[in-house]
């Protein structure tokens, strides 16, 4: 047999439950009121049987333990007693299933009392009607379901704080985008706005190399402007809300590369749109996104010789992915980590201009439509950014044959 | 010629303000107001502009939003809830471009919304863009004897 086969399977010695050597003689009579009493006794629960009296006639080991009565000071004892208010009338035939019904409590010798379960059912016999009486100490349970009670209004509370924290939070950052738009921006605009007078008044009286400086701290000022707006931007899309809907992708991208070519009309780029995408989601949110992805893959295929640029969808585990992929120059596998990072570039400014807002803007887009972005690349031969949507089931649809 | 009323409590902003309607020829005189009491006390003749005409209402408000004592949107409420005053052309001037602020801005009557550039040169050029529409283009009815 090989080693890889199954294990044979070898029989072994088991302790039966029931051991047949011992005969317990099988027609024997069985004691039916040592029977009965062994039975009482091994219940789980105080049990106690009272007469149409309301007096205890029969009780268990149980009820001795929980009430402190012996067993002969309990028979003939009031069941009122023991559990007041809890058999009202037992004439009345009942049976009531534990834990039905209000809280009750039972009592014990020592006066001490504490919270019970009763379960009542009648017993009809030849010389009358009995009531056994089941009590069960749910001091514990009583003791779990309050600190379950507790917790939950801790729990509550908890959430109702953290909430008002986050509606604070809320707040602040818009305070804090406001404050920026405007008392930021002022200072700045002091900064460019005199140097330039400087400028105007007197730019005959400075020497080369002070222009020069004048003009760098004016292109500072301009730059940090751009920085502030896009900041800004880029706060506004978390804090906008979500207006989902049906978009047509394709046409959104026609428009976006549209732009872009008027923007550089002597570049020739080979741009292929796949027909028919469709998303669902916040069109001006998606644009932006699209606007950011295709823009890049337009700056970076710059050097390239015969740039191309394409946006399709696949599909992955069922899930649609956008695709937007170039022939550029690519980035650092290394540093991919990075790339969705706010303010941070992979390239330095003097290879491609840029401030690093772009696509930190592109995840929280997608971010905010609870989908995922990732992307690959090769240096030297092209990046390809993908996407999901998670608004909609259906966050593709194609409509009509691709290209 | 009518006054422009400049409320702005920025000092910088008063002199570029001021030097960009220089810069346009816009030889208007030029008051300003440097918080919003005082803007609402000149349009309605009160504390330092006591016994003002209020009649005489500037040829147009530039208005900043964000100001001490009395914020831009109640200056502009208050201006366009009293019959007098109601009328006076409002551009509202600020670095926010918060959608709240806009949407409230034109919400309250303001007759338009201009962005603060960083770049002074654009500045100049809005500027001259307002004072062509607001003071030379632009009649503003006249209020003859409201029975």
């Amino acid at each position: 047999m090989s080693a890889l086969g199954p294990t044979p399977h070898s029989p072994k010695t088991q302790t039966p439950l029931i051991d047949p050597t011992i005969d317990l003689g099988w027609d024997a009579p069985i004691p039916e009121v040592e029977l009965y009493r062994a039975l009482i006794d091994a219940a789980p629960d105080a049990l106690v049987v009272v007469d149409t009296r309301g007096l205890v006639r029969v009780a268990n080991r149980q009820a001795e333990t929980l009430f402190g009565y012996r067993l002969d000071e309990l028979v003939g004892l009031s069941v009122d007693v023991l559990v007041p208010d809890a058999v009202r009338d037992v004439t009345v035939p009942q049976n009531r299933p534990m834990g039905a019904g209000v809280t009750l409590s039972g009592k014990n010798r020592d006066g001490s009392t504490f919270p019970v379960d009763i379960s009542l059912s009648s017993i009809k016999t030849r010389d009358g009607l009995l009531v056994s009486v089941a009590v069960r100490d749910i001091t514990e349970r009583v003791a779990l379901e309050t600190s379950l009670a507790e917790l939950h209004t801790d729990l509550e509370r908890r959430v109702e704080r953290r909430t008002s924290e986050l509606v604070t939070v809320n707040r602040e950052l818009e305070n804090f985008a406001y404050a920026v738009s405007h008392d930021l921006r002022a200072p700045l605009r002091a900064v460019e706005g005199f140097t330039r007078e400087i400028l105007r008044e007197a730019e005959a009286e400075f020497r080369p190399k002070v222009l020069a400086d004048f003009r760098r701290v004016q292109a500072a000022a301009k730059r940090m402007g751009e920085l502030i707006d896009d900041m800004l931007a880029l706060s506004r899309l978390t804090r906008q809300e979500l207006r989902v809907q049906r978009v047509d992708l394709s046409g959104l991208v026609d428009e976006v590369v549209a732009e872009l070519r008027r923007g550089e009309p002597d570049r020739v780029v080979d741009v292929r749109i796949e027909d028919g995408i469709v998303g669902y989601g916040d069109p001006h949110l998606l644009r932006v996104a699209f606007v950011n992805l295709v823009s890049n893959a337009w700056k970076f295929t710059r050097n390239t010789p015969l740039p191309q640029i394409g946006i399709r969808t696949e599909t992955i585990e069922g899930a649609s992915v956008y695709v937007v992929s170039d022939n550029g120059a690519g980035f650092d596998m290394r540093h991919v980590d990075k790339l969705f990072n706010p303010f941070q570039r992979l390239h330095t400014s003097r290879e491609f201009e840029g401030n690093g807002i772009g696509l930190a803007t592109v995840h929280r887009v997608v971010q905010r439509h609870n989908g995922n972005a990732w992307a690959e690349s090769v240096l030297g031969q092209g990046a390809t950014f993908r996407f999901t949507l998670g608004t909609g089931r259906d966050s593709v649809i194609k409509e009509g044959a691709p290209k | 010629m009518k006054t422009i009323l400049l409320v702005e409590d920025n000092p910088d902003d008063e002199e570029l303000t001021v030097r960009a309607l220089d810069r346009n020829h816009i030889a208007n005189a030029v008051v300003v107001a440097r918080d919003g009491q005082e803007a609402l006390d000149y349009m309605f003749g009160d504390g330092q502009w006591q016994g003002r005409d209020v009649e005489d209402i500037p040829s147009v408000i530039l208005l900043d939003l964000h100001l001490p004592k009395i914020d831009g949107l109640e200056v502009l409420q208050r201006i366009r809830a009293d019959p007098r005053t109601s009328l006076t052309p409002i551009v509202i001037l600020t670095s926010s471009m918060e959608q709240q602020d806009l949407i409230q801005g034109y919400g309250l009557g303001a007759n338009s919304y201009v962005r603060k550039p960083v770049e002074f040169d654009h500045f100049v050029q809005a500027v001259g863009q307002l004072g062509l529409y607001w003071l030379v283009m632009n009649e503003v009815p006249k209020l003859v004897g409201v029975a």
